[in-house]
C-alpha cells in the first residue's frame, strides 16, 4: 500500500516538475507606506507569488480579483445582450473597490535570468525587461517561527533600501516576494529598516489553487525602464494629469472648468535611481 | 405541630422558587424582545444611510469623428459631479472613472 502511494507521489511530482507548471503558490500580506514622511498611515494589499521550476509570477491578488470579476460581469451581461449597470454596489462586487491596489506584475525567468515588469495604466499596458539582479545576502543564525516553519534571518541592501528577511530552509525554493530571491529557502517575511514595507506570508498552497484570478496583460508596449518608471510615478501621483498626458482624456467639474489635482506622495520600493 | 410548620415552610419555599423561575423566564423574554427591537432599528438605520448614498459612475457611448468613444459622469457622495472624456473602450472608461472617483471624491 505504502509502495503504491510512493509510486503515485513520484509520478505526479515528476509530471509537475516536467511540465513547469505552478508547484507552489504563496500569499503575502503587504503593508506599505504610500507617503514616506507619514508613518501613521499604512496601506495593505494581498500579493501572490506563483512559483514554477524555472520562473515566478508576482502580482496583487486583490487587483486581479477585481479585473476577473469585472470581465465576468461584462461577459454575463453581453451573453444576455445587456449593458452593465455601474453603481457603487456593482463596482464593489466587480472590483472597482480595489482600484488602489498594485497593478504591477513581475515575471522572473530564472533560466534566462530576466525580469519582466508589466503594468496596466487604465487604457494602456506598459512593460520593461531587465537582467535579474539577485540581492547579496548576509546570513544570520537568528531564527523565528512563521506558520509553524522555522525561519532563519538574512539581511541585505537592495535597490536603495535595507531589508531583513526570514526564510524557511524546509521549503528549498530560493524565491520570495517582489524581486527577493537567492536564499536557501522560501522567503516568508521581509521588512525594511524604516518600517515602510513589510511582506509576510499568510498562506502556502501546494499545488496552485489560489491563482485562478490572474489575467495577464495583453498588447503590452515595452519601453525603457526610465520611461516605464516615469509613467508609473505620474500614474500614482496624479491620475488626472496622467490621463491627460497619456490619452488626452480630460476631467471637468459640473461648471465646465478643468479639474487640476495636486501631486500625491510617491514612495516606490525601488529607490536605487 | 412541628410537622405542620415544616409543611407550611416547604409550601412557602416552593412558591418562592416558582416565582423566581417565572421571573427568570420573564427576564429572558424581555431580553430577547429588546435585542430583536434594537436589531430592527439598526438595520433600518443602515438601509436609510445606504439609500442616501447616490455616488455612481455612468458610462455613455458616443460617436466622435466616425469612431465610438466612451465618456464617464462621476457622482460623488457629496453630490458633486465630474465629467471625463473620451476613452477608447468601455473597460478603460470603467477603470478611468473609478480612478477619478477615488481621486476627486
Amino acid at each position: 500500500m505504502k509502495f503504491n502511494f510512493l509510486i503515485l507521489f513520484v509520478f505526479f511530482s515528476s509530471r509537475i516538475i516536467a511540465s513547469d507548471t505552478t508547484i507552489l503558490s504563496v500569499k503575502y500580506r503587504l503593508t506599505y507606506q504610500k507617503d514616506s514622511t507619514n508613518s501613521e498611515i499604512k496601506s495593505n494589499d494581498i500579493m501572490i507569488l506563483s512559483v514554477s521550476k524555472t520562473s515566478s509570477l508576482y502580482y496583487s491578488y486583490l487587483k486581479h480579483f477585481g479585473y476577473s470579476n469585472m470581465d465576468k460581469m461584462q461577459l454575463e451581461a453581453a451573453a444576455q445582450n445587456k449593458t452593465v449597470n455601474i453603481n457603487e454596489q456593482t463596482a464593489k462586487a466587480s472590483g472597482g473597490f480595489f482600484m488602489g491596489n498594485e497593478p504591477e506584475v513581475i515575471n522572473i525567468d530564472f533560466a534566462k535570468m530576466e525580469t519582466t515588469f508589466t503594468n496596466k495604466f487604465i487604457e494602456n499596458c506598459y512593460g520593461f525587461k531587465e537582467v535579474l539582479e539577485a540581492p547579496k545576502w548576509d546570513i544570520d543564525t537568528a531564527a523565528i517561527y512563521i506558520l509553524n516553519l522555522k525561519c532563519n534571518k538574512a539581511t541585505t541592501t537592495y535597490k536603495g533600501r535595507n531589508y531583513v528577511a526570514w526564510y524557511a530552509s524546509d521549503i528549498p525554493v530560493s524565491k520570495g516576494p517582489w524581486l527577493f530571491n537567492g536564499l536557501p529557502g522560501l522567503i516568508l517575511k521581509v521588512d525594511d529598516d524604516k518600517g515602510q514595507f513589510e511582506f509576510e506570508c499568510i498562506e502556502l498552497n501546494i499545488p496552485n489553487n489560489i491563482t485562478n484570478v490572474f489575467i495577464p496583460y495583453f498588447k503590452v508596449r515595452y519601453v525603457s525602464k526610465n520611461v516605464y518608471q516615469q509613467k508609473k510615478k505620474l500614474f500614482s501621483q496624479n491620475v488626472v494629469e496622467f490621463l491627460k498626458a497619456e490619452s488626452g482624456v480630460t476631467v471637468t467639474s459640473s461648471n465646465g472648468t478643468e479639474v487640476k489635482r495636486p501631486n500625491k506622495p510617491y514612495n516606490p520600493l525601488d529607490i536605487s535611481n | 405541630m412541628f410537622q405542620r410548620k415544616r409543611r407550611a415552610l416547604d409550601k412557602l419555599l416552593k412558591g418562592k422558587a416558582a416565582i423566581n423561575k417565572a421571573n427568570t423566564k420573564m427576564k429572558k423574554i424581555i431580553f430577547v424582545c429588546i435585542f430583536a427591537l434594537s436589531a430592527m432599528v439598526a438595520s433600518a438605520t443602515i438601509e436609510k444611510g445606504m439609500s442616501k448614498n447616490t455616488s455612481n459612475i455612468t458610462i455613455t457611448e458616443k460617436v466622435v469623428n466616425n469612431s465610438i468613444v466612451w465618456d464617464v459622469t462621476i457622482t460623488c457622495p457629496s453630490g458633486a459631479t465630474y465629467y471625463s472624456c473620451c476613452y477608447s473602450s468601455y473597460n478603460s472608461a470603467y477603470y478611468g472613472g473609478w480612478a477619478i472617483y477615488f481621486e476627486v471624491c
